[in-house]
């Protein structure tokens, strides 16, 4: 069944947007058979283009710049990690290749020796405590050397007891340093992201 | 140092993804991708061009230093557009001192809907408008579209100058679709009639 009317504006919207619901039939039919209501939705269209086809304005010259400006670019601490990380990787295919292989070397040694640790525990436990004692009498040695030269024969007296005195303390120092050295390097790079 | 990006052809997804990252580049596209169609829905919205610089920049300010919150099952788009029309349609709030409201959407219900469609014209803009009345077909529909009640303006923007969905345009304005597809027809109908001595 057809229309006997022209189509209302909001039936020509409805054609306008595509629709193709419940009634929507009748209208089309209605628009083969009705020049006015052709010429009607044709002229609709093409006001319709008119607004689309508006030109796009733009903001004054450095816009992004002034936007920036006013943006914190925060890069989040497992990126930072990350791309710190990748700094470390050769430029060059070949060195990448080479320094993947004695990597992979490496671990395999490491894994290997721990393996062969684990199987032999006794005797790793031997060996480790061998090691330690002549590491700690090595250190001593040399620490009750330096007291002496620096204060003379009462610096043995004193260097006695610096061994373990000076073995804590240089592991306090060296990871109080990796500490600083780390956390300075994190702010400088968010101090260069943020500028 | 990580390496110069090449943000052109990334979809919107991704350069977000970069810029959470902290990547500075992701950032810059972004904002050049979408500088203009922000502004030109902004100054269409307030018809004032330091007005709009403003707003087009708080946009970006205000989406950018919450990048992180960013949720990707949304379009990146919707969301920035969203806070553009937002920001417009407050300054046109904050406006409203200076100008005459004439009338709100025949179908408000509340008082926060009858503010926020009515009808409001700007004395120092208004001169500016008629000075831009001219023949040229661009310039009258701009004219037309400036003297459409806010949400009206904002849904025919939105639909026909940057190609949104009925659907899209619904969750932009948090409206329910039948609301919007009744304001866009009633909109075309408006600029339709104003235009029509001009065509």
């Amino acid at each position: 069944m057809t229309l006997t009317r022209h189509l209302l504006p909001d039936e020509l919207d409805l054609l306008l947007d595509g629709e193709t619901g419940f009634g929507v039939q009748q209208l089309t039919g209605h628009l083969r058979d009705c020049a006015q209501c052709r010429d009607e939705l044709a002229a609709l269209r093409a006001f319709v283009l008119d607004i689309e086809t508006l030109p796009e304005m733009a903001p004054q010259f450095g816009f992004a710049d002034r936007v920036m400006y006013e943006v914190h670019v925060f890069e989040p601490w497992h990126v930072a990690i990350r791309t710190s990380l990748a700094g470390w990787m050769p430029a060059s295919p070949v060195m990448r290749i080479a320094g993947g292989t004695a990597l992979t070397g490496a671990a395999s040694l490491v894994t290997g020796a721990a393996a062969w640790g684990w199987a032999h525990r006794d005797a790793t436990v031997f060996v480790g405590g061998l090691v330690t004692e002549r590491a700690r009498e090595g250190l001593f040695a040399s620490l009750t050397a330096t007291a002496q030269a620096l204060v003379g024969p009462l610096g043995a007296t004193f260097g006695s007891g610096l061994p373990l005195l000076g073995l804590a303390g240089a592991t306090l120092l060296t990871g109080a340093g990796v500490g600083f050295l780390g956390l300075r390097a994190v702010a400088a790079r968010a101090r260069r992201l943020e500028a | 140092m990580p390496r110069l990006l090449d943000a052109t052809n990334l979809p919107d997804a991704d350069l977000v993804a970069l810029a959470q990252e902290g990547r500075d580049e992701a950032y810059r596209e972004l904002i050049r991708r979408y500088e203009r169609p922000v502004f030109s829905l902004v100054y269409r919205m307030v018809r004032d061009r330091e007005a709009a610089e403003d707003l087009a920049q708080e946009t970006f300010i205000k989406v950018l230093n919450n990048i992180e919150k960013y949720s990707p099952e949304f379009k990146f788009s919707s969301w920035l557009f969203k806070i553009a029309n937002n920001l417009a349609i407050d300054s046109l709030r904050r406006r409203r001192l200076d100008t005459v409201s004439i009338d709100g959407a025949s179908g408000a219900a509340t008082q926060a809907e009858i503010e926020a469609t009515s009808f409001e014209i700007g004395d120092r803009s208004e001169n500016a408008l008629d000075e831009m009345a001219n023949k040229e077909l661009g310039a009258a529909i701009e004219v037309a579209i400036a003297k459409l009640r806010p949400l009206y303006r904002s849904c025919i923007l939105l639909r026909h100058v940057d190609g949104r969905s009925y659907e899209e345009i619904a969750q932009l304005l948090d409206l329910p679709l039948g609301t919007v597809k009744t304001y866009i027809h009633r909109a075309r109908h408006e600029l339709r009639e104003a235009l029509e001595d001009t065509r």
